[in-house]
């Protein structure tokens, strides 16, 4: 008898927490410390190495005036030498674009159209991107692997929702899913299990417009890049046309 | 002129339209502006729906202005593509040698940077007007000029100074700088 009492209080408790947990679910989603930390974890890693090459294969969305989706492909390739050299090359389907810093100038190529364009700029690859933020409405090449974990980053602070997924494999390396929700975007990230926690997949999905935009890049990874001064320098080829870079407009991409 | 494409033709019909500043959205076929995009940074605000966008869902007057606003988009869309063909001999550019060639694309389908449109160019010349922004400039008959470290296109008596904005490149109609 004593023991058929036991039993009933287990159900009852588990009952009581399964419900428990389901209102939690609907009312206030839950933020997972467990997510939080992967992502801060994943963010001091990246902030503790020295250079890193990755090449990002991208797919991104267009939303047409109807609601229809174009979907176009592309590769980056980076190469960061930090703190102050950035070497990227974006190639898709619309543009064709590279990106070099060297810590005193800043070049931006347009490969096909043979323009380019130069403007001063020192201090991190962070504070490149800021500068072209601010004055040109542009964003630096997988700006993410440069503002996880840096200092000043209120990353985690915009996060309203969080949680583990789970074990997933990326390209033969195993990762730990997590998908997080923010004010405008849901994202999904892939980070590798292990001593060295690298993104190996993100997913963000926009959610200002009903047909959701989505942007998926899967990254390779190279973290002792062989490289000397002058892949971050721009020698300007052949009849390139030096020009003005100039403020995009608001609903510019920012040549992602 | 000779247009078996009928994308070409469509390509040659808005541009036309554009050079004489027509907003018109007569015989034209189904590609329709962009009004978002997705984000390719969480960090990051750019991107996503464009202003006025959001709010489709209640907005009456949305109706009411799409054609409008399709048109403008679209003839955006198909000179920025123009715009690239006019310099298409550079695609073997490898400098820095960091890099190795080989996957540069040659272009294709919606977004085919490599059509030819000398005609339709020709067009907007003759529309130029100093201080207007264009998305192409002919594709013969000019010629790159640098004066005083920026960089010109010359055609006939106008000039072009291109420039860079966000991911995409155009051109100021400016006074001849010398």
């Amino acid at each position: 008898m004593r023991m058929l009492h036991a039993v009933t209080c287990l159900v009852a408790a588990g009952t009581s927490l399964f419900s428990g947990a389901s209102l939690l679910a609907a009312e206030t989603p839950a933020v997972d410390p467990q997510a939080i930390a992967a992502l801060e974890k994943m963010g001091t890693y990246l902030r503790a190495l020295p250079a890193f090459q990755v090449e990002a294969t991208t797919s991104d969305e267009d939303v047409l005036d109807d609601g229809q989706k174009l979907t176009y492909a592309g590769v980056t390739k980076l190469l960061a030498y930090l703190p102050g050299h950035l070497r990227a090359e974006v190639v898709n389907d619309r543009f064709e674009r590279m990106y070099l810093y060297d810590g005193s100038n800043f070049t931006l190529f347009a490969k096909r159209a043979n323009f380019y364009a130069t403007v001063p700029a020192t201090g991190k690859i962070l504070d490149l991107a800021d500068k072209l933020d601010q004055n040109y409405g542009l964003s630096v090449p997988l700006e993410d692997l440069f503002r996880w974990g840096a200092s000043g980053w209120t990353g985690t602070a915009d996060i309203k929702a969080a949680m583990k997924v789970g074990p997933g494999v990326i390209e033969g390396v195993t990762c730990e899913q997590y998908v997080f929700r923010q004010d405008d975007i849901d994202w999904q990230i892939w980070i590798q299990r292990g001593n060295y926690p690298l993104p190996r997949k993100i997913v963000i999905t926009d959610r200002t417009d009903e047909a959701r935009p989505q942007h998926v890049a899967v990254y390779k990874w190279n973290l002792a890049p062989s490289f000397n001064d002058a892949a971050f320098k721009f020698e300007p080829p052949e009849g390139a046309l030096p020009v003005k870079l100039t403020q995009a407009p608001a609903d510019d991409a920012g040549a992602q | 002129m000779k247009i078996t494409n009928p994308r070409k033709a469509g390509a040659a019909l808005i541009a036309v339209l554009m050079s004489a500043t027509l907003v018109l959205d007569a015989a034209a076929p189904a590609f329709a502006g962009t009004r978002a995009k997705s984000r390719s940074s969480v960090n990051s605000h750019r991107g996503g729906a464009k202003a006025g966008n959001r709010n489709v869902s209640g907005n009456r007057n949305v109706n009411n202005n799409r054609n409008q606003n399709v048109n403008v988009n679209r003839n955006k869309n198909v000179n920025v593509n123009s715009n690239r063909n006019v310099n298409v001999n550079v695609d073997v550019d490898h400098h820095g040698g960091y890099y190795g060639g080989g996957y540069y694309n040659s272009g294709c389908c919606y977004h085919d940077d490599f059509h030819p449109v000398a005609t339709i160019a020709t067009a907007a010349v003759t529309a130029a007007v100093v201080g207007s922004i264009v998305s192409s400039i002919p594709s013969s008959g000019c010629q790159s000029v640098i004066v005083n470290g920026i960089g010109y296109q010359q055609c006939g008596s106008t000039w072009y100074q291109p420039q860079m904005s966000g991911s995409t490149t155009n051109y100021v109609v400016v006074n001849p700088p010398r």
